[in-house]
């Protein structure tokens, strides 16, 4: 049987460590895979806001030190925050930016950037027919650089949003809807990142469970961020943690015949000072958590 | 999982100095709490032995997480005796203290404040006897939310000004105050004070801990510096008071199912910078 893969997404620890002793220390916890956070980086720094070759050679570096240490940089994360209503200014800045993340995704040799859809802290509790379309418009504006790069952008399931306080679901949470979204985007290069966390912290709005979302998007998936929560928020709890059913989740990943990489995006900038052994920890963990199909 | 005897091992292998003995496990109907006294001492001397040989101190034991009923005069006589039991295997393990859980709204539904603070007092001043006979401190715990058919509501003694009168009100000196870090915390929405506030007000007569952090919405027993509790200020705030006891921490384990050895490793080098670095790693 193929060893499954494991990866980590580097958000909580890479501006801490820097990015390639955070490469190194990741391999050396024993991870194949690290998800590769792109939200550092803002157009007014001197990578993104640099020349060209300046751009380039950082992501090459990256790129290179990834491959020197056999570790796969098996998707980005670009912008969480994306178009919003009335602010073309912002919008013209997420088409810039993600312009750029796509970019830095093709040179890092990363197949598939997460670029999260307009969401419901945003624009409301509109008509689903305007967040379609308005969502739509986002994903077309963006296609031109994802097929120039020939990267995908990913979709990633949802979970709750907020607004003037009020926790309610987005809609982008629901199977339904993604795979409406989905099927919008006029491209080849597109997959669906699966968020464990979000769909289990909106069960209670009849959102399937994750080993459900799971059957119901199939071969769409191609990337996750799995984490566990106790159906309330979005914790990014290590696996076991919270309450998701993970035995039945790897199930459900073999019953589609996934074959990503199994990438966790937990908290850790809690472990501080004990950063390098909280890595070290979590990777000997999680090993044995997928080997165990979701179990110690 | 592990059996009392490695789990002391391990407790100390790990590095920390103290463990917290948890009662709950026995019951009157089996064969240590319902066996002869003389199998009761010897079970309990057998784990205070391993204890002292390993020089690993019992600094505290957990006796009943349900408290008193207000109508139910068989559950509040089995209360007693299985209390008076777990006050008497605490005074054997030579733990000064085990904490006792108070009346709560889970059994005891919306009452008025007086209701419910007399239903706790009367529970507690019936385990005075057992205490004082075995020299042993009833050690009363600070709770958090409590769920009656799915409804959250804030328990009365959830309030450290109502828990202080609680032990003030109970005539004996074996008594004490265990600060339940994730239950103050978790309550916050219903205007409990914070956890350094709560030490604060606590003072000399706290003297245990059960220490466990959350995001302030449940219960959720995680490693400090997982949730948003304000650990740094927490740490002042012992150290203002003069805490002298353990740092005792109650953090869910069960999940580390087959990796529970590498977990007690690693949480205790975490625990000890944790503590040495007063809230922060």
């Amino acid at each position: 049987m193929e060893k499954k893969k494991i990866g980590i997404s580097d958000f909580g620890f890479r501006t801490q460590l820097g990015w390639e002793k955070s490469l190194e220390i990741v391999k050396k916890s024993g991870f194949d895979t690290i998800d590769f956070n792109l939200e550092s980086y803002t157009l007014s720094d001197s990578i993104y806001g640099g020349s060209d070759d300046a751009f380039e050679s950082h992501f090459t570096a990256i790129k290179e030190k990834a491959k020197e240490l056999e570790l796969e940089i098996v998707q980005t994360h670009g912008r969480c925050s994306t178009y919003v209503p009335n602010n073309e200014g912002h919008n013209q800045w997420v088409r810039d930016i993600s312009e750029k993340d796509l970019r830095a995704t093709a040179i890092l040799g990363s197949p598939t950037c997460v670029i999260h859809s307009i969401n419901c802290s945003a624009w409301g509790k509109i008509n689903p027919e305007v967040l379609h379309a308005e969502s739509k418009k986002m994903y077309d504006d963006l296609i031109p650089f994802a097929e120039k790069n020939k990267v995908n952008i990913s979709l990633e399931t949802f979970g709750a949003a907020l607004m003037r306080g009020l926790r309610f679901c987005d809609l982008f949470s629901y199977p339904s809807e993604i795979l409406r979204q989905y099927e919008s985007m006029d491209t080849t290069y597109k997959t669906i990142c699966l968020d464990s966390g979000h769909t289990h912290e909106v069960e209670s709005f009849w959102v399937p469970p994750v080993q459900d979302m799971i059957r119901a998007l199939g071969d769409k998936i191609t990337v996750t961020h799995l984490h566990d929560n106790m159906g309330v928020r979005d914790d990014h709890l290590m696996p076991g943690m919270g309450n998701i059913n993970w035995p039945e989740v790897f199930s459900a990943f073999e019953e589609v015949g996934y074959k990503g990489s199994y990438n966790f995006e937990l908290r850790t900038n809690f472990w501080g000072s004990m950063m390098e052994e909280g890595l070290k920890f979590m990777g000997k963990y999680l090993r044995r958590f997928v080997d165990g199909h979701g179990k110690v | 999982m592990l059996g009392w005897e490695k789990s002391l091992e391990l407790c100390k292998k790990y590095g920390f100095d103290t463990v917290d003995f948890n009662l709950e496990c026995y019951n009157l109907d089996d064969e240590i709490y319902g066996g002869s006294e003389d199998a009761f001492v010897s079970h309990f001397s057998a784990i205070k032995e391993k204890a002292r040989e390993l020089e690993l101190e019992i600094a505290q034991t957990h006796g009943r997480c349900i408290g008193s009923h207000p109508t139910d005069e068989k559950h509040n006589a089995w209360l007693r005796r299985v209390s008076e039991k777990d006050l008497y295997a605490t005074s054997i393990l030579g733990a000064p203290s085990c904490v006792i859980h108070g009346a709560s709204c889970n059994l005891w539904g919306r009452r008025t404040p007086s209701e419910l603070i007399d239903g706790c007092h009367r529970m507690y001043r019936d385990f005075i006897p057992a205490a004082e006979k075995y020299k042993v401190n009833i050690a009363l715990e600070t709770f958090g939310l409590t769920q009656i058919r799915g409804e959250k509501l804030c328990d009365i003694i959830t309030y450290p000004e109502e828990m202080k009168k609680q032990h003030d009100m109970l005539d004996t000196k074996y008594k004490t105050l265990c600060f339940d870090t994730g239950h103050t915390h978790h309550a916050g929405d219903y205007w409990v004070k914070s956890v350094a506030e709560t030490a604060k007000l606590f003072g000399k007569d706290l003297t245990l801990t059960h220490l466990h952090d959350n995001t302030g919405t449940r219960d959720d027993h995680l490693i400090p510096g997982m949730g948003n509790i304000n650990w740094c200020e927490l740490f002042d705030a012992f150290d203002e008071i003069g805490y002298k006891g353990s740092y005792n921490f109650e953090i869910s384990l069960y999940y580390w199912g087959s990796f529970i050895e590498d977990a007690l490793d690693f949480l205790g080098r975490y625990l000890r910078r944790f503590v040495d670095g007063h809230g922060k790693v």
